[in-house]
């Protein structure tokens, strides 16, 4: 349920019937305020989504809402595990991903994106108890845990473990609290993650700490992606709502909430070449 | 007078092994034959044969007139003409007697609920099983069962009734119960052809009895003919050892 | 820590609904289908009989989570908890015609004969004489099925039915795996309420139909 290698396999299944069986891509590119839209979440990663008594809640949450509101979207909530949220985005069972979803050139071959609204680093998290630094902990016979499918993790996956210099054993997890619940326990030796749930989580948890962060180069920006060729004509909408919330100082406030002093980068954050709804002009955003 | 049943030249095998080997014969409405022979020799297979049960692999059968080995045939209209008693009684586990007397009317006749259950109730009364309506299979005796099983087989107001060794499962002080109902019926008119040892019931209500060895008839006739004078030696041997079995004794109480 | 948990408690008692609510759906659909593929392994003609080999194969071969993968990304406009009961549902019918099959072998084949000679035609004896049976003989086993199906609704949640499993994750994640072994402690007990009730219910549904005069099974299972 975790590897990147299952989401390959469904990707294809996907593909594959959604060719063989009458599609639902609709071929109306005009946004409709009468539908209600599907949102998927992935409600496991604190502090961007998450269930609370049955509530979702966090960063991308609470943003999506007063976007919906202010742009006139009906949405429903449709919770999904992270690995099937892609694929599930890429068949159109759902129209957009509100969780916290990074940019990449991969991805955004069956996706489309709305403007970045972040840029995440990477952190190394290890037990407060053992010595390992930052060099240490990806290296030398250590087990790395990360959630499979994010991008922290396959960058362990396929930028380090593949160097038999390196010698790391890799573990992966659906989401990221497990990895740590693995970490706490001694199955791994280190976690790989976003820095913002990363520093989360070593707050949360004496007996973990930061052994290293990451500064990715270039920035790994996070966005709302919608299916490719944006079928349901919501990019403009959500692109023109995500600057409105900037601009009030409503996403700030939104932010502070869940992260109390973090920065806020400034909207649109970096816009890598390679995504096709980042060229101009940009829906629903005025030159 | 037209006859009820015809069969006439009548083969079956069993892979390699040929149980009947040409049987021909016919009934008249009302009669009564009882079919005797060593065990093993087609007598069942020869029951199973007239309703299709087993179907013959050369041969015709006519019931009234219309022959049941036709292909064309309606197999189910015209096995719900002939009643079948079985040696195991086959009675429906799951159902009383009442319902398994009457779901043949309702399911193959389309009677209605209430009429078929008053038609069961008449027939288990006239078995003597009136008292025992609501019991399960499991909780009658032998004979009681199988009494159920002709009242459910009188139900369909059969042409004929095939008895196949009815009594020859149950416990001797059983059998009684059984041949009464049987002698009854016979007496009432009903063509029965019946497969049995029970010697006493042939003697007392048979029209004939054919005595069947190896798969082909080897003689028949009235019974007070067949038993006293015997034509086939065959025939003798087998009753002198029949009688050896079954004491003078059994053949008078019946 | 425990705060969270009877704070939680009826969106997780929300979830047991959930997942009882999806097992008594496919579970349905599975007898139903169970009950004709094993009909047709038993009394079919040889390509009828081919047919529920290759569908039981196929659906008892696949993984459960590949079977809700295919349902769910292969029909479209189809919301994730019919995905979720067509998958298990013929899976579970898969499973099903097993214990049919073999409890319709169980009954005597005079049952069988004494219909036919009566003039009922195949279906209708299948129906009325045999099914009958057969149910009552299935009870046993199917309780066992029963609680294996049970769990595997907690599979569902890959398709987006929110059960109760997958509820007990959400606190696990935002109370950062502080009470990781509490939550799904509580979990652990309700499956096992849910089992146990549910083999309470088939037991005396079992002793309620049983046909008088049969020995009846043993509590316990």
């Amino acid at each position: 349920m975790r590897s990147r290698s299952l989401l390959a396999v469904v990707g294809v299944l996907s593909l594959l019937l959604t060719t063989i069986v009458v599609g639902n891509v609709s071929l109306q590119a005009q946004f409709d305020p009468e539908s209600t839209y599907i949102v998927g979440v992935e409600a496991t990663f604190p502090p961007w989504a998450w269930v609370e008594k049955g509530a979702f809640k966090g960063i991308a949450v609470d943003a999506i809402r007063e976007i919906a509101k202010s742009e006139g979207i009906n949405l429903k909530y449709q919770e999904l595990p992270w690995p099937s949220l892609i694929p599930s985005l890429a068949a159109g069972k759902i129209d957009l991903v509100v969780t916290a979803v990074s940019v990449t050139q991969e991805r955004a071959k069956v996706l489309d994106y709305t403007i970045p609204w972040w840029e995440i680093n990477r952190v190394v998290l290890v037990r407060k108890d053992s010595n390992l630094n930052g060099i240490t902990a990806l290296c030398c016979g250590v087990t790395v845990g990360g959630q499979g499918g994010s991008t922290d993790f396959e960058w362990v996956k396929q930028e380090l473990a593949p160097n038999p210099g390196l010698d790391i054993r890799l573990r992966e997890f659906e989401d990221p609290v497990m990895a740590v619940e693995d970490l706490k326990i001694g199955r791994v030796d280190s976690v790989v993650i976003d820095s913002d749930t990363g520093d989360k989580l070593a707050a949360e948890h004496p007996d973990i700490r930061v052994a290293a962060r990451f500064y990715a180069y270039p920035p790994e920006p996070y966005a709302i992606p919608v299916t490719k060729g944006d079928p349901q004509g919501l990019l403009p909408k959500l692109n023109h709502g995500i600057m409105e919330l900037y601009t009030s100082g409503k996403w700030a406030e939104i932010v502070h909430k869940y992260i109390p002093g973090a920065i806020i980068l400034p909207i649109p954050a970096y816009m890598p070449e390679y995504v096709g709804s980042y060229q101009h002009p940009i829906p629903g955003l005025e030159e | 007078m037209a006859l009820t049943l015809v069969i006439e030249d009548i083969h079956k095998a069993y892979g390699n092994l040929e149980v009947l080997k040409g049987i021909s014969f016919g009934m008249q409405k009302g009669d009564t034959k009882v079919v005797i022979g060593p065990s093993g020799t087609g007598k069942s297979t020869l029951l199973r044969c007239i309703n299709r049960l087993s179907p013959p692999d050369k041969g015709q059968v006519w019931l009234e007139g219309e022959e049941i080995t036709h292909s064309k045939s309606n197999i189910n209209q015209l096995r719900a003409k002939i009643g079948f008693v079985f040696q195991d009684f086959n009675l429906f586990s799951h159902l009383t007697a009442l319902k398994n007397v009457s779901i043949a009317p309702m399911k193959v006749m389309r009677m209605k609920k209430k009429e078929a259950a008053k038609l069961a109730m008449e027939e288990l009364e006239k078995v003597g099983l009136g008292d025992k309506a609501d019991a399960y299979p499991a909780q009658l005796s032998g004979g009681q069962q199988q009494r159920v099983s002709i009242a459910r087989a009188l139900a369909m107001s059969p042409k004929l009734i095939l008895f196949d060794e009815p009594t020859s499962a149950l416990d001797p002080e059983l059998i009684g119960e059984v041949l009464e109902v049987m002698i009854n019926l016979a007496k009432d008119g009903m063509t029965m052809l019946v497969v049995s040892h029970e010697m006493g019931f042939a003697r007392s209500v048979a029209d004939e009895v054919i005595f069947m060895e190896q798969g082909v008839i080897v003689e028949q006739g009235p019974p007070q003919q067949l038993f006293a004078s015997p034509k086939q030696p065959r025939t003798r041997e087998f009753l002198h050892k029949i009688t050896e079995l079954y004491g003078e004794e059994r053949e008078k109480g019946n | 820590m425990y705060k969270v948990i009877l704070e939680e408690l009826p969106y997780l008692l929300q979830g047991v609904l959930v997942a009882l609510e999806l097992l008594l759906a496919f579970i349905s659909l599975g007898f139903l289908v169970g009950a004709v593929l094993a009909v047709m392994r038993v009394y079919g003609n040889r390509l009828l009989v081919l047919l529920a080999i290759l569908i039981e194969r196929f659906f008892r071969g696949v993984p459960a989570v590949v079977l809700l993968f295919l349902f769910f990304y292969g029909l479209s406009g189809v919301p994730p908890f019919v995905a979720a009961v067509l998958g298990l549902g013929l899976r579970s019918a898969a499973y099903q015609s097993q214990i049919f099959k073999g409890a319709i072998q169980a009954i005597e084949s005079g049952q069988m004969t004494a219909a036919r000679a009566l003039g009922m035609g195949k279906l209708k004896a299948i129906r009325c004489i045999i099914i009958p049976q057969a149910l009552r003989l299935a009870i046993g086993p199917w309780s066992n099925e029963f609680a294996s199906e049970l769990k595997d609704t907690s599979l569902a949640y890959t398709i987006g039915v929110i059960e109760l499993l997958r509820r007990a994750k959400y606190i696990v994640s935002y109370t950062y795996g502080n009470n990781t072994l509490l939550v799904y402690g509580v979990c652990a007990l309700m499956y096992l309420v849910l089992v146990r009730t549910g083999n309470v219910i088939l037991y005396r549904l079992e002793r309620r139909l049983a046909i008088p005069g049969f020995e009846r099974r043993e509590e316990g299972g």
